[in-house]
């Protein structure tokens, strides 16, 4: 069974409507990437996901079952001993995330105490112990948030993801705010833990890059919609959606001789004003007259999905 | 620690300088106590040279030269004598503040506690469940109640639970015909006496620090750690008051710091509207009379305390807000 099943998931912020009809599903030990630009509505998403929208996001319709539960109907309260015990975040820029006022460790123990007490001594073993997973020396437990640099309060965060071995992790934009040097660290850093541990991830960014070299799949977003979804390797060999084509034209591959980089004319369409058609379409350079007056059904095949007109003629032309 | 030393080395140059200042600015003015005094006598009489001398004698006034006077004004600051007031002559300086201060410290000093930890708390409250019906109908009293001028809103509240219904006195710190005592009897009085005055202040300050606290409460609430605490499955409670309260109280917590310094000024609107035997009425009559030693006495007090609570506010806040607490330069 799935650790984490999404069905016909709409959220919405008042009127907009910044995550529309989403479906995915995700397996134990599975990492999926889920990339998009500004505005797609991939940390909205991520949000409602965890049901940590601040208001007036609001989840409007669809499903989130984890482990089989559906988590729309839960209140907050029965929602409460799920948190972290069973699904924990790291959010983007551990520098805002951790409490300016509490030491590092006061930040584990406070989880842990409410969660799964324990006494005192063995307590400091467990944040040690995680700590030093993040390599980062037990000594800065006694830190506060502000005496740490922002690749160590970012794999502080990651640390305090996982004290409590939880089953799915959302990382939303968890390398954004850091230079490439720690980005590469971290993601190394992920996929030892993600071996260790063996959690499931849903790992948000606008990086392509950085997602390609963690995800086992990926899911390419674009306003508000899932347009494409497929394993990594094969989103990288054979991307079907125009927009996914483009976006890994904007990576130049820098073993080339001559490096061209590719840039997506246009921007992305208005939420408030969503009419027929594909979002995509105005940008889009092989589309053609049903592209501007019907929508495309998100068709999924076990784990790919795809959301474009020229699916079914692609195949053709190439037979 | 280094920077607590550095605020202790500016703290005793502020006082060095304020009390410099207070000494300075009376001896630069024109003409002398003993000529205001002989001032008050001229109708009676003419005065011969001796008594002149006699008052000038009397009221401690040196023709040494001014860094001797100097010298010997800061002796007799760490002696507390701060000379002969006019306007009660002969009694000195000192007995008169010292029969004023304790009015002021308790009924100034208690109702600042009081609306700083209500005010605060309904703030907070008001904070976490922002829009409901309880939030909107506490912050539009405290909007409304903190926007009227305090003498208005003491002179009704003197008139109508006062003057008309009698439920409270009019006037006072204790019934007139009690001599200050720690007896029961007197001790009720002034209690009874100080509930209206009491009153009226809270309701004029509570809402702003009401609104100062849910103000920084709600962006508090806006932080990325308040939602993690969330994710994290934090009851609410914990959420409230050791994620939200505690970075949003900081900034209250200054203000008030630098608000208890301000007590022993008293309020002087307050202690004119109830006749109130405190600092507020003190300070009132020696500048309407004059009084030179008793204002400086006065404003010796207010500045030490001032300068003395706003080395405290700093203290507080390398106590509860470690990113002041190393290096001095917060992040």
């Amino acid at each position: 069974m799935a650790v984490l099943d999404v069905k016909h998931l709409t959220v919405g912020y008042g009127k907009v409507q910044a995550v529309r009809d989403v479906n995915l599903s995700l397996e134990k030990g599975e990492i999926l990437g889920i990339v998009g630009e500004s505005g797609s509505g991939k940390s909205t998403l991520g949000s409602a996901i965890t049901k940590l929208l601040r208001p007036p996001g609001k989840i409007l319709s669809g499903e989130i079952r984890f482990e089989g539960e559906d988590l729309v109907p839960l209140t907050e309260k029965q929602l409460r001993h799920k948190r972290w015990t069973d699904i924990s975040v790291v959010m983007q820029s551990g520098m805002n995330a951790l409490n300016p006022v509490a030491t590092i460790r006061r930040q584990f123990e406070d989880v842990i105490l409410v969660h799964q007490p324990m006494g005192k001594a063995k307590m400091a073993e467990r944040v040690d112990e995680m700590l030093q997973l993040v390599n980062i020396d037990p000594v800065y437990a006694d830190h506060y948030p502000h005496e740490l640099s922002g690749g160590m309060k970012q794999r502080v965060s990651i640390a305090l993801a996982l004290v409590l071995d939880p089953k799915l992790i959302l990382f939303d934009e968890p390398t954004t705010a850091l230079d490439v040097v720690v980005q590469r660290f971290i993601v190394q850093n992920l996929k030892m833990l993600r071996r260790r541990y063996n959690f499931s991830a849903l790992f948000i960014s606008h990086d392509l890059g950085t997602v390609l070299e963690i995800a086992d799949r990926v899911a390419v977003m674009y306003a508000g919609q899932i347009v494409e979804m497929q394993t990594t390797r094969n989103l990288l060999r054979h991307p079907k959606h125009p927009y996914t084509e483009a976006l890994l034209r904007c990576f130049p591959d820098p073993r080339a001789e001559i490096i061209e980089a590719v840039g997506i004319p246009g921007t992305p369409p208005d939420l408030a004003d969503i009419t027929p058609g594909c979002p995509f379409a105005p940008r889009c350079t092989r589309s053609i007259s049903t592209c501007f007056s019907e929508t495309p059904a998100y068709v999924m095949e076990k784990d790919t999905g795809l959301a474009c007109h020229l699916a079914g003629r692609e195949a053709e032309v190439q037979a | 620690m280094r920077y607590l030393l550095w605020r202790a080395g500016t703290l005793i140059l502020t006082l060095w300088s304020a009390i410099t200042l207070n000494f300075l600015l009376p001896r630069l003015m024109p003409g002398n106590p003993a000529q205001v005094m002989l001032a008050k006598f001229k109708g009676k009489g003419n005065m011969g040279p001796q008594a002149i001398h006699a008052i000038q004698v009397m009221l401690g006034i040196s023709h040494v030269n001014l860094f001797q006077q100097y010298l010997q004004y800061w002796v007799e600051i760490f002696h507390w004598n701060f000379g002969v007031s006019y306007t009660y002559f002969p009694y000195s300086v000192t007995s008169q503040i010292n029969q004023a201060l304790p009015w002021t410290l308790i009924l100034i000093g208690v109702t600042t506690v009081l609306s700083f930890l209500i005010g605060t708390g309904l703030g907070i409250l008001s904070a976490w469940r922002r829009g409901s019906r309880l939030d909107i109908v506490i912050t539009s009293i405290f909007t409304f109640a903190s926007s009227f001028p305090y003498f208005w809103f003491a002179m009704i509240a003197v008139f109508v639970l006062a003057f008309t219904t009698n439920v409270f006195p009019d006037s006072g710190g204790y019934a007139s015909q009690m001599v200050p005592s720690f007896s029961f009897p007197f001790i009720a009085s002034a209690v009874y006496h100080s509930i209206l005055p009491a009153l009226t202040i809270l309701v004029s300050s509570l809402g702003g620090w009401q609104l100062q606290m849910r103000n920084n409460m709600i962006s508090a609430l806006n932080e990325d750690y308040v939602l993690l605490a969330r994710a994290k499955g934090l009851p609410e409670r914990m959420l409230a008051i050791s994620y939200a309260a505690r970075n949003a109280i900081l900034p209250s917590m200054t203000s008030f710091a630098m608000s208890l310094g301000f007590v022993v000024s008293g309020a002087i609107l307050v202690e004119l509207v109830f006749s109130y035997p405190g600092m507020g009425n003190l300070l009132y009559s020696a500048v309407s009379n004059e009084d030179f030693p008793l204002m400086q006495g006065i404003f010796l007090m207010i500045v030490v305390c001032v300068v003395v609570a706003n080395f405290l506010a700093d203290v507080l806040s390398v106590v509860l807000d470690p990113r002041i607490r190393r290096g001095g330069s917060g992040a």
